[in-house]
């Protein structure tokens, strides 16, 4: 059974570049997923200090909790006026069954430094850089116009789409 | 081919601070084209980052040439981050700044990073990277494909060379005070007043019309195959002013001087009555007025398009001004020679 996978919008991402509004969507792979070991993993529950993370004791000591972190982050190009609904379908078809397949096997192709650092091998990343490079997708929209006031459009844009969790790969 | 630049984005022993615009010195960019994927690994979660690409100027002073923000980065895991569109050429460095949290880093055995205060990656903005953490790396990693990337033209850019914009949105303008040569070559571009056109300023497929106006002087190789351009009074034109397919009548006024191939093969032009006609003014179907002489290959030919040419009292025939069919009185001469 494939992993459940989803694409969730994240606003930390939201900016213009060239005249392109672009939005950054993380996808995480859940159980069953072959990314999932290698993204699910110790954080802490507090930031640690500059000291902290200079000594390696200290940072023992902070407590600890698992998350899963995303697999890959993806930007897509979108109109201002991208509704949620049309994103939503933009996402999932930029993320359809094939691809998440293909980046899954492609991102847990690693090779292990030492017992706590891995690295994607050269070949597969290449393959990852080529699949997503795609025009399909990363998305379109048109030009924002220079008049434009960047900053609110990108605070409308994240309020419009605050909290837009897909499940791909149906 | 694949670019790639910066040290390898993995776990390391120590760690980066935020604050600050850090540039990897280790494993320069290998190519010309546009970072797509971004790699990082942080100590502990990241905010606020931008990522970009820098070219030494002289000395520690690096330049921004392009830059893309990113945002929040997780810790624990490396971070991939692609549908980036960051140009890039060859011998660059990759650099990033961060508001908060780390960046992964080894303090030995490698290149090193170069840093300033602040966040540098605004394009085309300088700085000074004099701070330098000799022997150091940091996960931070770019990847992408030679040759890609858009080149936008801005008001203020004149374009030489090879400024062709390849990708992204194919269109440029050029406006008003941009001058193009080379191989400035615009499919699809507006050229506004006051511009001129020197060299292969070739408007392959302009979908308007070209309207010349009074101050515009046309040489080389101006050639509007598509769509219609007038020539209004005091145009001159030299060279291979071709239109080809013009979609409007070209309307010669008196004062016009017409020189070279300015051929108007489908549509009617009219020649008033000062006007001189030399070399290859061949229209089909004119009217030359009272005034006119004509010579060379002014041929007024008389056939499908049932169109007459008119030579009045005081007009010389000469060449292959060829009379076939109507000729007003008085007639004199023989032969050819109509009026000696």
């Amino acid at each position: 059974m494939p992993p459940v996978v989803t694409a969730t919008f994240n606003s930390s991402g939201t900016h213009t570049k060239n005249g392109w509004l672009k939005v950054r969507f993380d996808l995480c792979y859940g159980q069953g997923g072959k990314t999932y070991p290698l993204h699910y993993v110790d954080h802490f529950d507090r930031e640690p200090t500059e000291e902290e993370l200079a000594d390696e004791a200290r940072l023992a000591l902070i407590p600890t909790h698992k998350e899963l972190n995303p697999t890959i982050c993806h930007f897509i190009t979108i109109d201002p006026e991208t509704t949620r609904d049309e994103l939503e379908a933009k996402v999932r078809e930029i993320f359809d069954a094939d691809t998440l397949s293909q980046l899954d096997n492609l991102l847990s192709d690693v090779e292990w430094l030492d017992a706590t650092r891995w690295r994607v091998k050269e070949v597969s990343l290449r393959q990852v850089v080529q699949l997503m490079n795609a025009s399909a997708k990363r998305g379109s929209g048109g030009i924002v116009p220079y008049s434009t006031d960047i900053q609110q459009l990108i605070e409308e844009v994240n309020a419009r789409l605050a909290g837009l969790e897909v499940e791909v790969g149906d | 081919m694949a670019i790639d630049v910066g040290a390898e984005a993995i776990n390391r022993s120590n760690y980066t601070t935020s604050g600050f615009t850090r540039l990897a010195l280790d494993n320069l960019a290998n190519a010309d084209g546009s970072l797509d994927t971004i790699e990082i690994w942080a100590s502990s979660n990241m905010s606020g980052t931008k990522v970009g690409t820098l070219y030494l100027v002289s000395g520690t002073t690096y330049e921004c040439r392009d830059s893309e923000t990113i945002g929040d980065v997780t810790a624990g895991s490396k971070q991939s981050f692609t549908g980036l569109d960051c140009d890039v050429v060859t011998n660059d460095v990759v650099a990033a700044y961060w508001s908060g949290g780390y960046m992964e880093r080894d303090s030995s055995g490698y290149a090193g990073v170069r840093y300033v205060s602040g966040d540098q990656l605004t394009i085309d903005n300088q700085a000074d990277y004099s701070a330098l953490m000799a022997d150091d790396a940091m996960s931070l990693y770019g990847t992408g494909t030679a040759g890609g990337g858009a080149t936008e033209k801005t008001g203020s850019d004149t374009g030489a060379g090879a400024d062709a914009k390849a990708s992204g949105s194919p269109l440029a303008a050029i406006n008003g005070s941009e001058t193009g040569s080379g191989a400035d070559s615009l499919p699809s571009r507006d050229i506004t007043l006051p511009e001129s056109g020197s060299g292969v300023d070739a408007l392959v497929s302009l979908q308007t019309p070209a309207a010349k106006t009074a101050s515009d002087t046309g040489y080389g190789v101006e050639g509007t195959p598509l769509s219609g351009a007038t020539l209004a009074a005091v145009d001159t034109g030299a060279g291979v002013d071709a239109l080809v397919s013009l979609q409007m009548p070209a309307a010669k006024t008196s004062s016009d001087a017409g020189s070279g191939v300015e051929a108007v093969p489908v549509y009617s032009a009219v020649l008033v009555g000062s006007e001189s006609g030399s070399g290859v003014e061949a229209f089909i179907a004119r009217l030359l007025a009272a005034a006119e002489a004509g010579c060379g290959a002014e041929a007024s030919e008389i056939g499908g398009g049932g169109l007459l040419k008119h030579l009045f009292a005081s007009e010389l025939g000469e060449g292959a001004d060829g009379l076939t069919a109507k000729i007003e009185i008085p007639t004199k001469g023989g032969g050819m020679r109509l009026w000696t």
